[in-house]
């Protein structure tokens, strides 16, 4: 019975990092997943295009841990989602950015136009002033 | 033995080694000084770090002012880390921390730019409100200068229509006072035709008549048509034509008229002298001289040779003086002409009918006849009117009538 049991915990000691390792690797599996849906949101979020550069390097970058998975480089692969999660952030704060400056610009066009507008309403006010003078009016 | 031996091959090798010690070292430090290529992440960093995106990114004052500058350090020590690491030779970690350093740089750098397109976007905001502030000014300026235009136009307007219609009350004024021109001188122009109809021009001058008559009914039809300088001219033709025609005419008018009213007279005047009791009534003409004989036998007035009227026979003067002084018949200028019977002597043929005329003259005077009408004279015995038995009747007196 005992040599069962001695039995029993060596086989358990030694599955022990089996199982471990299996485990980081879904884990890592999920990461990298998650960060390619977050690439893909982060895309359709991107209406400017303002990072596709970042947004290529970050697909290569997960493609790249995905490999490094497989070849069970765990920890290469937590380097790059980590990286992956950074460039990320900063692909989300570049849009938000891209999009404030959109939003800007939109603002300077429209403030052109009306600037384009209030210019052809001062022309049209000296315009007008002259007309008056000529028909006998006070300047 | 083979301790020694084992000995004498280690201090063998000490010896070389410390002959080649120099050399080794040389070597190691040959390679550690001869450093790897720097990886392009970290020089693409290294230039992040140093644009002026990187440098914005440490002077926000905003919210994230904290959170990028926190970034920006981070990278600060990835850069530091990456460096390193590309010193010591290890490219991978350098190339590792630079692209993680760079992420967080553009991330910081990122933060910097959404303050600044805030700042943008407040700053436009404010524009737009400054814009449409002015724009609100310019265009009540502006609308207060049209409405000031429209009333002038609508003055000038005012002015114009008001400058067109006294044009046109000018322009009516003057058709009018042409048409009123035009008719008074058509009017002209027809009096002066009628007066020429008066003196028979359309007989005594019908070329001037005709034309005038012609004329006058084209300015009539040009007065018709509006057309009142032509009728004006027509007009005035036509009246000049007609006054042409008058002055042609009038002399031979009244000249005929005059003999006609001569005759009218003469007539009436031979009817009322035939009324008058033993009065024989004659006319005649010598010449352009017109006459009315009134004779009266010389018994009637006279015995035989006596030249003066006899007493009670001179009532027949009465009726013949009240004749001569009547109105119609005071211009005629009246002989008194005594006329005897060719026997005897002319010259007391001469003496007696002139005394015998004298007396019928003095008769009338005395009857109140004007005696510059009347001149007396005797014609003996020319002119008889009769032989034989009826001789007698060449002792006359004849009281004449003259007219032309």
């Amino acid at each position: 019975m005992h040599r069962y049991a001695t039995c029993f915990l060596l086989l358990a000691t030694l599955s022990i990092p089996a199982l471990a390792r299996a485990g980081e690797a879904d884990d890592l599996q999920r990461i990298i997943e998650d960060n390619r849906q977050t690439a893909n949101d982060l895309e359709r979020l991107d209406e400017q295009k303002a990072a596709g550069t970042e947004l290529n390097d970050l697909r290569t970058w997960l493609d790249r841990a995905w490999n490094l998975r497989s070849q069970e480089k765990y920890d290469d692969v937590r380097v790059i989602t980590d990286r992956c999660k950074a460039q990320a952030d900063m692909i989300r704060e570049k849009i938000a950015a891209a999009k404030l400056g959109a939003k800007a610009a939109q603002k300077e066009a429209e403030v052109a136009h009306k600037r384009a507008i209030l210019d052809r309403t001062k022309k049209a006010l000296e315009n007008a002033k002259v007309q008056k003078i000529r028909l006998g009016g006070k300047a | 033995m083979s301790n020694l031996r084992i000995r004498s091959f280690v201090m063998n090798k000490i010896t070389r080694g410390l002959s080649i010690l120099p050399l080794a070292a040389t070597l190691v430090l040959s390679q550690g000084c001869a450093l790897k290529p720097k990886p392009s992440e970290l020089e693409a960093l290294e230039r992040l770090r140093a644009s002026p995106s990187a440098a914005a990114a440490l002077k926000l004052k905003s919210a994230r002012a904290k959170t990028a500058a926190g970034l920006v350090k981070s990278s600060d020590e990835l850069l530091k880390r990456s460096q390193d690491k590309w010193r010591s030779s290890d490219l991978d970690e350098s190339t590792d921390a630079a692209l993680m350093g760079r992420a967080k740089l553009m991330h910081a750098i990122a933060l910097a730019d959404q303050d600044a397109g805030e700042q943008r976007i407040r700053q436009a905001d404010d524009d737009l409100n400054d814009v449409a502030d002015e724009q609100a000014s310019v265009q009540k300026d502006l609308d207060a200068v049209n409405e000031a235009i429209g009333l002038l136009n609508q003055t000038a307007q005012a002015k114009e229509e008001q400058k067109s219609i006294e044009a046109q009350m000018e322009a009516d004024r003057k058709l009018s006072a042409d048409k009123s021109d035009t008719a008074e001188k058509v009017s002209a122009a027809e009096l002066a035709l009628k007066t020429a109809d008066t003196v028979q021009a359309s007989t005594y001058a019908k070329a001037e008549y005709t034309a005038a008559a012609d004329t006058l009914a084209r300015a009539q039809a040009e007065l018709q048509q509006g057309n009142f300088r032509a009728a004006q001219m027509s007009a005035d033709i036509a009246r000049k034509k007609a006054e042409d025609a008058v002055a042609a005419a009038q002399p031979i008018y009244a000249e005929k008229t005059k003999a006609d009213d001569n005759r009218a007279r003469a007539d009436m005047l031979t009817r009322e002298a035939s009324t008058i009791a033993g009065v024989e009534v004659r006319r005649d003409a010598r010449g352009a001289l017109q006459r009315i004989v009134l004779m009266i036998p010389a018994d009637q007035l006279f015995t035989k040779k006596q030249t003066m009227i006899t007493p009670g026979r001179d009532a027949m003067l009465d009726p013949i003086a009240t004749l001569m002084k009547k109105k119609e018949y005071m211009n005629y200028p009246v002989q008194i002409v005594g006329f005897a019977d060719a026997r005897g002597s002319s010259s007391s043929l001469l003496a007696l009918t002139l005394a015998r005329a004298q007396s019928v003259q003095t008769g009338l005077m005395s009857r109140g006849v004007d005696s510059k009408r009347v001149m007396a004279t005797g014609q003996g015995g020319a002119e008889q009117v009769a032989s034989g038995k009826d001789r007698s009747r060449n002792n006359r007196i004849e009281i004449i009538f003259l007219y032309q």
